[in-house]
């Protein structure tokens, strides 16, 4: 039996690995003794290093920073970058043009340059040649003109950078303003304000309105969109005097994410300095560059209109809308921070979803007025602010009717304010407000706004944690005392729709100023 | 608060009475303060009663209004520093609440001329007595809006109300929130005010527009109260006065 066990084995005897393994799994104690055999992969202990493998190399901590680089060049253009892990980089040229310069031209001037941005220039006889040249470098392009900037941005492949700069330089300095691309800008606007009056979407009707309201016949409050009558105003001439005087490199900020800030120099002062300094628009010619300071006015402005309602298959209600506002502040001052945080406090927006939660549907906006009144349909708070002025606006729709309770409710809410708040309401709108500003700043396109808006106005960049540093800051005492600042000045008043039951200004700034926010007691014998 | 200031007046300097001001402040500052201080003094009240008087001669009144009213340009010394004495309106105010103003306000019957209406408001809204104010000059009025919404004929009465406190002053809280002195050294300094241009159709370029001053204090000094800011100011130091870039206030003769 014994020499039969042995025959079964011997085939093992042999193999020298299977022998140790037999050994290692009946006589464990003696593993010490056995450890000269077994390689040092499986006998060192995962606290030490093998004494056969290279020395490994850690990536050093604290050696890279992401802090905002800005330059001056000799003629007075603005670079900065922003460095950023990617293949792909943002880059673009912050004009500081808009409508608010557009006191010496027909309204809209602006807003025609956006149209015909990335139109024809000395290096590209058409838009789809720098369309076609701009997907060749792997991106997309665009213009986009507000009240007080002008951007022209473009997201490429991180190695074309010199190519986009060059097209940049010509794009932006050597604009044909041929008389077809102007016409068919014409008649895009032209589109475009027919639209405007026929949808029943108020909100830009509404901000037009409102910054007319508030900043009377000044700066900001002039109107974006060009009214039609103005429209044939606009030709070669005004644009180039606009171009001339505005588009001038000291007024002009080259912004960069995810590119090399050396590199992005170099080429600027290559192909965009030497660009401005003989523009197509020539520099001989007449200059009327507007230096206005925005000054707050109050007021009212009421447009009287009825909208189509028979645009869709469901009946659509038949809304007013109305918006009150204060005076703010601009966004250098150091209440800024403390009026977002009130902007996110009050919230609101539309009454057909709040969005779920993380969306404001606690804000006061949606608890005291949408949640409680059926007959809202809107009620949003806004914090406009620019370099120089600034102001805070609740804007609410309902049926034409109940236009005189919309706006009592409005005030109310204005009022509750100076109360102040409690803790746990002005920690969610900060957390908020902290979560949407880190959230944001993930997407490069914002980032690459950021920083050219921030560096355009102040000259720095507060980078997004020295803002959540600022946000966490706010307190209760801060929000009663912008409350008292916001309601010590002139009220403005601005509405859009049917009109008749919307409260003078003066109703509104006696609720303004009493301690309830109760609009004054209409007493009517005769209901109209 | 400066920070911004400075921002938007960085533009200034590129304009020409500008630098000619900041180099002029540069060469003899010694003369700016000798005029900051004697700013008050009889020999300069006697010059800007001349030159009020000879700005009188060469402007004429664009429109005749019907209503008169008139404000007290209130000069006074507060910690011996000359300075400018306004009123802030409070909130409850129909119109202009929370606006910076001068005292004053609308002519009444019993008012034999515009200086007593002047000194009238001064006494009914900060408590300054009439007998203690030295009225310098009266400068032709300005209509209290831009063209066809001017209603009133507004009066500006330069007067000197010497050493002023102004926590000793009784204000009336109906029509005056608080008292603020603002110096002349302050209002003189470019970095302290801006000009805004208002166009008057919404549509169309100037010349629909004309041309204010707005002075970066607490609540900003803007509207007519910084017309006769300025008005004043190139009445009393001429030479370190920064005139407007744009716009005029009344119609040469």
């Amino acid at each position: 039996m014994s020499k039969s066990i042995k025959t079964v084995f011997s085939h093992l005897k042999g193999n020298r690995f299977s022998q140790k393994v037999k050994r290692g799994i009946f006589t464990s104690s003696k593993l010490n003794q056995d450890s000269t055999d077994l390689p040092e992969e499986l006998t060192t202990p995962l606290s030490q290093a093998l004494k056969t493998a290279p020395a490994p190399i850690y990536a050093p901590t604290g050696s890279e920073t992401f802090q905002t680089i800005t330059t001056k060049l000799s003629d007075g253009l603005t670079v900065t970058s922003q460095p950023k892990f990617g293949t792909f980089c943002t880059v673009g040229i912050l004009v500081n043009a808009g409508s608010r310069h557009e006191v010496d031209y027909p309204s809209g001037t602006s807003h025609f340059l956006e149209r015909l941005g990335f139109s024809a220039s000395s290096l590209y006889k058409t838009r789809d040649d720098i369309m076609q040249a701009v997907e060749s470098l792997g991106g997309i392009c665009d213009c986009q003109s507000s009240r007080d900037t002008t951007i022209y941005a473009a997201s490429i492949d991180r190695n074309k950078l010199e190519k986009l700069i060059e097209l940049f330089a010509d794009v932006v300095f050597q604009p044909t303003l041929p008389d077809t691309e102007i016409q068919l800008a014409h008649n895009s606007i032209l589109y475009e304000l027919e639209m405007l009056n026929k949808k029943p979407d108020p909100d830009p009707m509404m901000t037009e309105l409102i910054h007319e309201a508030a900043f009377r016949g000044n700066t900001v409050g002039l109107p974006r969109f060009p009214p039609e009558e103005t429209l044939a105003d606009i030709n070669v001439d005004v644009l180039k005097t606009f171009l001339r005087s505005y588009y001038q490199p000291q007024r002009m900020v080259v912004a960069g994410v995810g590119v090399d800030h050396d590199e992005l120099s170099k080429m600027c002062e290559k192909y965009i300095s030497a660009s401005a300094k003989s523009p197509s628009w020539s520099l001989d010619g007449p200059v009327l560059q507007d230096n206005s300071v925005a000054q707050y006015t109050g007021g009212e402005v009421r447009v009287e209109k009825s909208f189509d309602l028979s645009l869709s298959v469901v009946p659509m209600p038949e809304l007013a809308h109305v918006s009150v506002g204060l005076e703010g502040v601009n966004f250098t001052h150091a209440d800024f921070v403390p009026y977002a945080v009130l902007n996110m406090l009050m919230g609101g927006g539309g009454s057909f979803s709040a969005g779920g939660p993380g969306k404001g549907m606690f804000s006061r906006l949606y608890l005291n007025v949408l949640n409680r009144h059926h007959w809202m349909y809107a009620a949003t708070a806004y914090h406009h602010s620019y370099e120089d002025g600034g102001f805070f606006c609740i804007q609410g729709s309902s049926h034409p009717s109940q236009l005189r309770d919309c706006v009592h409710v409005i005030t109310q809410e204005f009022v509750r304010l100076t109360q102040g708040t409690n803790e746990v309401e002005l920690k969610r709108a900060k957390k908020q407000l902290q979560s949407m500003l880190m959230m944001n700043l993930e997407a490069r396109p914002i980032i690459f706004e950021d920083v050219g808006r921030q560096i355009l106005a102040t000259g720095v960049r507060k980078s997004p944690l020295e803002l959540c540093d600022m946000i966490e800051r706010v307190s209760n005492e801060d929000i009663i005392r912008i409350a008292g600042n916001l309601l010590s000045g002139k009220a403005a008043l601005a509405g859009l729709g049917d009109l008749r039951n919307m409260p003078s200004l003066d109703d509104v700034q006696s609720a303004l100023a009493s301690t309830d926010g109760k609009l004054p007691r209409k007493f009517r014998l005769f209901r109209s | 608060m400066y920070f911004y200031v400075r921002q938007s007046c960085v533009w200034q300097l590129g304009n020409r009475c500008g630098q000619f001001f900041f180099q002029a402040r540069h060469i003899s500052s010694s003369s700016y303060n000798d005029a900051i201080r004697n700013v008050l003094s009889d020999e300069n009240k006697e010059r800007t009663i001349q030159n009020v008087t000879k700005y009188n001669e060469n402007i004429n009144v664009a429109k005749k209004l019907s209503q008169t009213a008139a404000v007290l340009v209130a000069l006074c010394y507060t910690n011996n520093v000359p300075c400018m004495l306004l009123t802030v309106r409070p909130s409850h105010m129909k119109k202009h609440a929370g606006e910076v103003s001068f005292p004053g306000g609308g002519m009444d019957y019993g008012d034999t001329s515009v200086i007593d209406t002047a000194l009238r408001e001064t006494e009914e809204e900060i408590g300054f007595p009439k007998s203690k104010v030295d009225v310098w000059a009266t400068v032709k009025p300005l209509p209290d809006r831009f063209l066809q919404k001017a209603t009133k004929a507004v009066y500006p009465v330069i007067g000197n109300l010497g050493h002023v406190d102004p926590s000793d002053l009784k204000v009336n809280p109906n029509e005056v929130e608080k008292v603020i002195c603002i110096p002349i050294e302050f209002l003189l300094d470019p970095y302290n005010f801006g000009t805004t241009r208002f166009r008057v159709k919404n549509n169309k370029p100037s010349p629909f527009s004309y041309t204010m001053p707005i002075y970066f204090t607490k609540p900003h000094i803007w509207g007519l109260t910084g017309t006769f800011v300025n008005l004043s100011l190139m009445f009393l130091i001429p030479e370190w006065h920064k005139p407007l870039t744009k716009g005029r206030f009344h119609v040469k003769k």
